[in-house]
């Protein structure tokens, strides 16, 4: 079997991987965390299910604890090894994803709320719960392959994720148009249909969640910051970027 | 072959020495020519053995291998038969690991080696379709890493898993799809993870629950009415054939409805998850005595002696209603399955590492291919007798399911002739013991456990003689209950 060399195995000080890896993977347990929260909340609102949501909305406090301890920990890295380089890149990038992380927490938890909040209204219409469900999907898979993108540090499919976002965007906007039909059509639905519009909306931000905590891999990874750029600006601007090393 | 070797060395020797000497005396100087002679040959060995190692520096690759004569010869021979050796010994094993492999390659379930801190060595195919991790671009990366599930993270961590222990997740490949994961250490820091689809297990299982639980349900009311139109057809210019026909459509409505009922009771059990919350302090030694007066009117005039021994001072941590069901049904079964006049002995005791609800009866006992299958829906060791005894077939069923959902486990325990003996253990972590509790001392806040211990003095004195009392209070209710039979 071939060793692999991975970025976080390469100090003669062990005890130093092995904090710098502790912390990935609390941050990976975080994600891990905050996927199953969206997974609840994702079911929570299309089932109805008002005591699955206010299960999942007491557990948002254990994010918000995993935030700060993990904070904490990247500080007193930060101030103990005085990080250089690919070291500093990659504490920077967990802080930056763990900000991120909370907030899709936060996003989830509206889909919990969504549900928990008292009302008389019959339940949901299928088509308008078949379109939640199919953009839910979409952005958990998306939620799914970016923390697995930052546990491998794999930029290829950290660039190929974060494309997806704008086709999330698009499924967003199609929802919104149907649901302005709904209304149109029967505006008694305005209510049940805008509390499933801020719903969309919170799936929606959590895939722009998602596309951040991909560019937070690129810059880890190759040490190149893609944000505020088109994706296609991005890969030339790697490629250049890694042709140019190659000719060094 | 050494021996001919060695031979030929010395003739070698013979063959340099022997002239040169011949030649020293002819030339008057032998001593000069056998030294010139002797460090001819020296040197030759020292080329040879020069050359030798030079062979096995460049990798002692036989189609290089020098020619050289006598021993040394025999040494390069020696280290190339050798080294075919190895080379085929090598093949064989490389050629069983990869059989190995492929074999484990080939298995439907998903199968990750995991090194001392669970990060991954080698996955099998399956394991990138349910679980999507890449053998080779995943090496060395830790599980937890990729397996992100909470329930995975807490399941790694828990130390001195017990053998059965695993773990349902969602397949991160497709949420559709339901995992069972288990980790089996092995070797000096080794783990293997194995990750079987159970989706169609879990299905199968549901709709089997789902549908008995309907099935139950929707024979719940038709019987219901079955039951009442018969009780209250009651005329006395029927027949006689006809008042026959109406008691027994009634006996057996009543019994149909018990098995309903108990049927109803298991699907509880199993399909509602385990409430935590609902567990409470329960003092047992003050549910027995009321079970045992009931086993003892089941009893009427069989006859069965029923002596009860109940510590009070022990306490279980668990839902009242899932325990008077198993207990209760544990006490009655041995009313219904033993023969008339058997001695029934009850016992609530402490016992190492926890507590222990002991029913003991001196009847024929169970034959030992029977235990096993004993605690099975509607498994009956005896087809004749249990359902003229009017037992519904599912009562060790419920106490097997009532008594795990309380943390405890049932064992059974028989010889042919020797009576039976049913046994539910708690774990300590299950049991409380009042008898260590001060009034003072009990945490403030919880009622129950002061109360109970209040209540202590009072329990204790009726399990003392709750046995005797049990009897008398039995005699006492299968006497109304004679009466109320005769009482049209």
């Amino acid at each position: 079997m071939t060793e692999r060399q991975s970025p976080f195995g390469r100090h003669i000080s062990t005890q130093y991987d092995e904090e710098l890896e502790a912390i990935r993977q609390k941050l990976l347990a975080m994600g891990g965390l905050v996927e199953r929260q969206l997974d609840e909340g994702l079911q929570a609102l299309l089932r109805g299910d008002s005591d699955l949501g206010e299960a999942m909305v007491r557990r948002d406090v254990d994010v918000n604890a995993m935030e700060v301890d993990i904070d904490e920990q990247c500080t007193r890295i930060i101030a103990r090894r005085q990080p250089a380089a690919g070291d500093l890149r990659i504490i920077l990038g967990m802080l930056k994803s763990i900000t991120d992380l909370e907030r899709v927490g936060d996003e989830a938890c509206k889909l919990g709320k969504a549900v928990i909040e008292p009302s008389v209204e019959p339940p949901l219409d299928r088509a308008i719960a078949q379109g939640v469900q199919r953009l839910g999907r979409h952005v958990q898979q998306m939620l799914h392959d970016a923390l697995d993108a930052f546990a491998r540090l794999d930029t290829e499919a950290a660039l190929r994720i974060a494309r997806e976002e704008s086709r999330v965007d698009e499924e967003y906007d199609a929802l919104t148009r149907q649901f302005v039909t709904y209304i149109m059509e029967d505006p008694r639905t305005i209510q049940r249909v805008l509390g499933m519009m801020w719903s969309g909306r919170a799936l929606e931000r959590i895939a722009d969640h998602a596309r951040n905590l991909c560019e937070y891999v690129v810059y880890v990874a190759e040490g190149q910051d893609i944000r505020h750029q088109s994706l296609d600006a991005a890969r030339a601007a790697l490629e250049a970027g890694s042709q140019g090393a190659r000719a060094e | 072959m050494s021996s001919r070797a060695w031979w030929v060395e010395l003739w070698r020797l013979l063959g340099v020495t022997l002239p040169a000497g011949l030649l020293g005396f002819a030339v008057g100087a032998p001593g000069w020519l056998l030294a010139a002679a002797l460090l001819l040959l020296l040197g030759w060995h020292a080329r040879q053995a020069a050359r030798l190692l030079q062979w096995l520096r460049v990798g002692a690759k036989s189609n290089r291998a020098p020619l050289l004569g006598g021993l040394w010869g025999e040494y390069v021979e020696d280290i190339e038969r050798r080294q075919e050796w190895s080379r085929q010994r090598r093949d064989r094993l490389e050629g069983m690991l990869e059989r190995f492999q492929r074999t484990a390659e080939a298995l439907p379930d998903g199968a990750v080696v995991l090194g001392p801190n669970h990060e991954i060595e080698w996955a099998n195919r399956a394991a990138r379709r349910l679980l999507g991790i890449d053998s080779t671009g995943d090496q060395g990366t830790r599980i937890q890493n990729l397996l992100r599930d909470p329930r995975v993270f807490s399941y790694l961590h828990t130390e001195d898993r017990g053998d059965d222990d695993s773990v349902d997740i969602p397949s991160p490949m497709n949420p559709r799809i339901e995992l069972n994961v288990r980790v089996i250490p092995y070797g000096e820091g080794q783990h293997l993870l194995m990750a079987r689809d159970v989706s169609n297990l879990r299905r199968l299982e549901t709709v089997r629950r789902d549908f008995v639980a309907n099935v139950s349900h929707e024979l719940r009311t038709p019987l219901t009415v079955i039951r009442g139109y018969a009780e209250s057809c009651t005329d006395e210019e029927l027949p006689e054939s006809v008042q026959d026909g109406i008691a027994a459509i009634s006996r057996q409505a009543a019994r149909m409805q018990a098995i309903v009922e108990d049927l109803l009771t298991l699907s509880r059990l199993e399909l509602d998850p385990v409430d935590p919350d609902a567990a409470e302090w329960v003092a047992v030694a003050d549910l027995l005595p009321g079970m045992v007066r009931d086993a003892q009117s089941l009893s009427v005039e069989r006859g069965h002696e029923l002596t009860l021994e109940a510590d009070a001072a022990i306490g279980l941590r668990a839902t009242a209603t899932e325990l008077n069901s198993a207990f209760g049904n544990l006490i009655n079964n041995a009313v219904q399955h033993t023969p008339a006049g058997t001695a029934i002995r009850v016992v609530w005791a402490r016992e190492r590492g926890g507590a222990v609800l002991r029913v003991e009866d001196d009847g024929e006992g169970i034959a030992p291919e029977h235990l096993p299958r004993i605690t099975e829906r509607f498994y009956r060791a005896d087809p004749g007798r249990s359902r003229a005894s009017g037992g519904t077939g599912l009562g060790l069923a419920l106490v097997k399911h009532a008594v795990a959902r309380n943390g405890g486990r049932l064992e059974i325990d028989s010889e042919p002739g020797e009576g039976a003996v049913f046994a539910c253990h708690f774990p300590s972590e299950r049991v409380i013991d009042f008898g260590d509790f001060d009034a003072e001392s009990a945490p403030a806040g919880d009622g129950a456990v002061a109360d109970q211990c209040r209540l202590r003095g009072a329990s204790a004195e009726q399990g003392a003689d709750a046995g005797g009392r049990a009897q008398e209070l039995g005699n006492q209710e299968s006497g109304s209950n004679r009466r109320r039979e005769q009482d049209p």
